[in-house]
């Protein structure tokens, strides 16, 4: 038990030390380049690869991680300058200037009883060696000129940077949004919650809402919703599917200035709704969900008016495929989905598969 | 400050005297404090919430370890192909075997992830692996993929269970070291329905209630006097079964509900069933619903055997995506497709043309839920040995799943022993994807 505890804080202690480091300043995961990695100018730090850093990974590493074995544990080599920067398939093993990102160094400072622990067997590295390994990694993991054996790591692994700004584009509306909202007020928050509405920040400590009605849909009409008023303004995502609303609820719908997705699958709605929809222009709303509604192609003619609309699914509507071209040639990025896209039906008794289980 | 957060275990006090409440609940068998009792608990815990695409999963499980070559990464004119042919699909520069034709349809919504890499080369261990990101050991149980979204996201719909494994059972997914009430709820055949959920015929309502009362009054001493949290859990359990057999949402469970051509769709077979129950799941607010499909651990006659484990996947994943996008589900479900390692390049002619277990390259896919399709991931060497651009590990594939639904992936969570894990191990989650 005092052994357990022991480790725990041991643990606890670690993490603390990582995050300071982090609270020095995160700088982002691109310091390899910006310290040089692979410089092979003389070691300005203290700590000297040959002499502190190399006899560690001999005495304790190689016996995995070198040409001595025919597979390298995890692809990863420590006997050459350009294996341990390569790293194995976790990636590279060192970032210079970040021991906290390196596992070679993480990796040694996990608890004794810990899954991923390094060296997996015998004695954890004593205290002393990792320090050094933290110090040579942080002023830089110059080798000093050590190359190693085997000069290319030509088992590496290429890895494409990808640019995460460019990713997931369809989150970006919400950030922008956001930025702009203001906080719900919190009494009509729980009011609409009362009133049977699921609500919650459509971005993680967000000010814009997704407001939808999840439980026992029937028993939510256009009351509910027009009781939704002092959220108008931050409600992002109205899913109203399933509900007893009717084109009436579109008065209530088209003052909310943020909306940016509206979903009314299986409802009442007609085109009647959608032409009140359209002459209410709202500026962010992209998506409109229709599903198994009443609504044909003289409602999809009205909604050419949202100068914002990307997207509308109409499968199981009235719509056709001629309503969708008319709105598609005027608005040549709008995609309507009216279609459902499945395999022909292949009739039952005429099938073979699961035959054999083993 | 921080110290707190390294021992703000999970089995504190408020959520003890959660359970308590719910147990307590049982008596009066009302169903509306409980909600929201039920959506507290989710609450009381402070988990940092990220950005999230996806909302839902729809995991389909190839278990046996499904061929790569033979599937998703195809190596045309390759020794080690065989007689398999390469189709085109509706994405450009993606090519999937002959196999799934149907899907070749759809394939601009999916992303073709072709360097997984694992280092469990046996069935239950390389499962086991894939479905919680840690390795299989004596000492712990880890908690499955589904178990983690539950408990760090709660339901969203507050009768039906949080996740449901189908075909499948607690060899694939389990609760781990989690409490037992976020066990998934198994089911056996999809067809059948949520067996054993109905009240017998011959005790009448009142009677049942009547057993109720007295069951709780026979175990409220035993509750009192062994206030352990097996105990408790156990009663909520039953409690939420008895909460689901008098809920409406019990006819999610029931697939026959669908037109006949919906279901001739998906698939007469157990898969394709599975497949439109995750669905039907999934609209009703199940978070995460996984249907396995097994019989992929073709050691001999790996070429006659695609024939009859393809065509069922092909045609349930088509209809699934088509499905999904119609119904404008697509874009917050991840589907996903994995299984727990590749069969080896070299054809096994002493077995009639079989395929060994391989787990340092296979494939896997990922569709809707922010993941943008039409695209291929990752790459192994002309003869789909190793991999050579782009490698996912198992731990960075279940992270992507958990970027996908906004899980924070540093997060710790602390077993009953007080040791800390990770929703996907520490994994990276493949932002390319997205």
């Amino acid at each position: 038990m005092r052994y357990a505890l022991f480790a725990v804080l041991l643990f606890s202690l670690a993490l603390f030390a990582e995050d300071g480091e982090e609270m020095g300043g995160d700088m982002g995961g691109d310091m390899g380049d910006e310290m040089g990695m692979g410089d092979d100018r003389s070691p300005k730090g203290t700590v000297d690869f040959k002499t502190d850093i190399l006899p560690i990974l001999q005495d304790r590493c190689f016996e995995c991680h070198s040409d001595a074995k025919r597979k390298p544990k995890g692809r990863l080599r420590v006997d050459s300058k350009s294996f341990l920067l390569a790293g194995g398939v976790s990636g590279p093993s060192i970032v210079p200037g970040r021991p906290d990102r390196s596992p070679l160094y993480t990796r040694c400072v996990l608890p004794e009883d810990h899954d991923d622990v390094m060296p997996p067997s015998g004695d954890v590295l004593p205290k002393a060696q990792v320090t050094l390994l933290r110090t040579w990694i942080k002023e830089g993991a110059h080798f000093g000129g050590w190359t190693g054996k085997g000069g290319e790591a030509k088992h590496a692994i290429k890895t494409t940077k990808v640019d995460a700004s460019k990713t997931r584009g369809r989150l970006r509306i919400y950030q922008v949004l956001d930025a702009k909202a203001s906080k719900a007020p919190g009494g009509a928050l729980k009011q609409a919650q009362e009133a049977g509405a699921r609500i919650a920040p459509v971005l993680p400590n967000g000010k814009l809402l997704r407001v939808e009605f999840v439980d026992n849909p029937g028993s939510i009409d256009d009351k509910t919703v027009a009781a939704l008023a002092p959220l108008r303004k931050h409600i992002a995502i109205l899913s109203l599917g399933r509900t007893s609303i009717t084109d009436a609820v579109m008065a209530e719908v088209v003052k909310m200035p943020n909306l940016v997705r509206l979903d009314l699958p299986r409802t009442e709605i007609t085109d009647k709704g959608l032409r009140a929809l359209g002459q209410g222009k709202q500026p962010q709303l992209r998506r409109i969900n229709l599903y198994g509604t009443d609504v044909s192609d003289a409602g999809l003619d009205t909604l050419v008016t949202l100068p914002a609309l990307a997207e509308v699914f109409a499968w199981d509507t009235n719509v056709t495929s001629a309503g969708v071209k008319r709105l598609t040639t005027m608005r040549r990025a709008v995609r309507v989905h009216f279609e459902r896209r499945m395999p022909e039906p292949k009739p039952a008794g005429n099938n073979q598969n699961n035959r054999r289980r083993r | 400050m921080r110290l707190k957060r390294y021992f703000d275990r999970f089995d504190n006090p408020t959520r003890r005297q959660f359970v308590g409440g719910a147990a307590k609940g049982l008596l009066g068998l009302s169903t509306a404090p409980l909600m929201t009792s039920l959506a507290k608990a989710g609450e009381s815990v402070a988990i940092p919430r990220e950005a999230a695409t996806a909302r839902n999963v729809i995991y389909l499980y190839m278990a046996g370890g499904m061929t790569h070559l033979d599937t998703f990464d195809v190596k045309p004119g390759a020794s080690t192909q065989g007689p398999v042919e390469a189709l085109n699909t509706s994405a450009d520069g993606v090519r999937i075997s002959q196999y799934f034709p149907l899907l070749a349809k759809h394939m601009d919504k999916v992303a073709v992830i072709n360097s997984m890499n694992s280092n469990q080369g046996a069935h239950a261990q390389g499962r086991y692996f894939m479905h919680t990101g840690y390795q299989l050991r004596g000492t712990i149980k880890h908690p499955s993929m589904g178990a983690w979204l539950e408990k760090m996201r709660g339901r969203v719909n507050g009768t039906l269970p949080g996740h449901v494994i189908v075909g499948g059972g607690g060899e694939m997914a389990t609760n781990g070291f989690f409490d037992a009430s976020l066990t998934p709820l198994p089911i056996g055949d999809p067809t059948a329905g949520l067996t054993n959920s109905a009240r017998v015929q011959h005790v009448s309502e009142e009677r049942f209630e009547h057993r109720i009362h007295k069951l709780e009054r026979m175990n409220k001493a035993f509750r009192e006097k062994y206030d352990a949290r097996a105990v408790q859990d156990y009663a909520k359990v039953f409690e939420e079964a008895i909460r689901l057999m008098d809920s409406k949402d019990l006819e999610a469970f029931d697939v026959t509900k669908e037109s006949e051509d919906v279901r001739n769709a998906y698939g007469t077979d157990r898969f394709g069933q599975g497949v439109l129950l995750a669905r039907r799941l999934v609209e009703r607010g199940v978070r995460f619903v996984e249907v396995v499909h097994g019989g992929w651990d073709t050691h001999s006659e790996n070429f006659e055997r695609m024939d009859e484990l393809c065509p069922p996947v092909d045609r349930a994943l088509s209809a699934l995506l088509g499905d999904l996008e119609a119904r404008g589900m697509l874009d917050e479900t991840l589907v996903v497709l994995t299984t727990e390692f590749g069969r080896t390049p070299d054809i096994n002619q002493d077995r009639a043309n079989g395929r060994d277990h391989y787990p340092q390259a296979f494939s896997a896919l990922m569709a809707g839920g922010g993941i943008q399709g039409g695209q291929k991931y990752g790459k192994t060497d002309e003869e789909g040995r190793k991999v050579i651009e782009n490698l996912v590990r198992v731990e960075d594939f279940n992270a992507t799943i958990a970027y996908a639904l906004g899980l924070p992936l540093e997060f710790k969570l602390y077993s009953p022993s007080g040791r800390p894990f990770t929703v996907a191990h520490n994994g990276k989650p493949v932002k390319a994807l997205f």
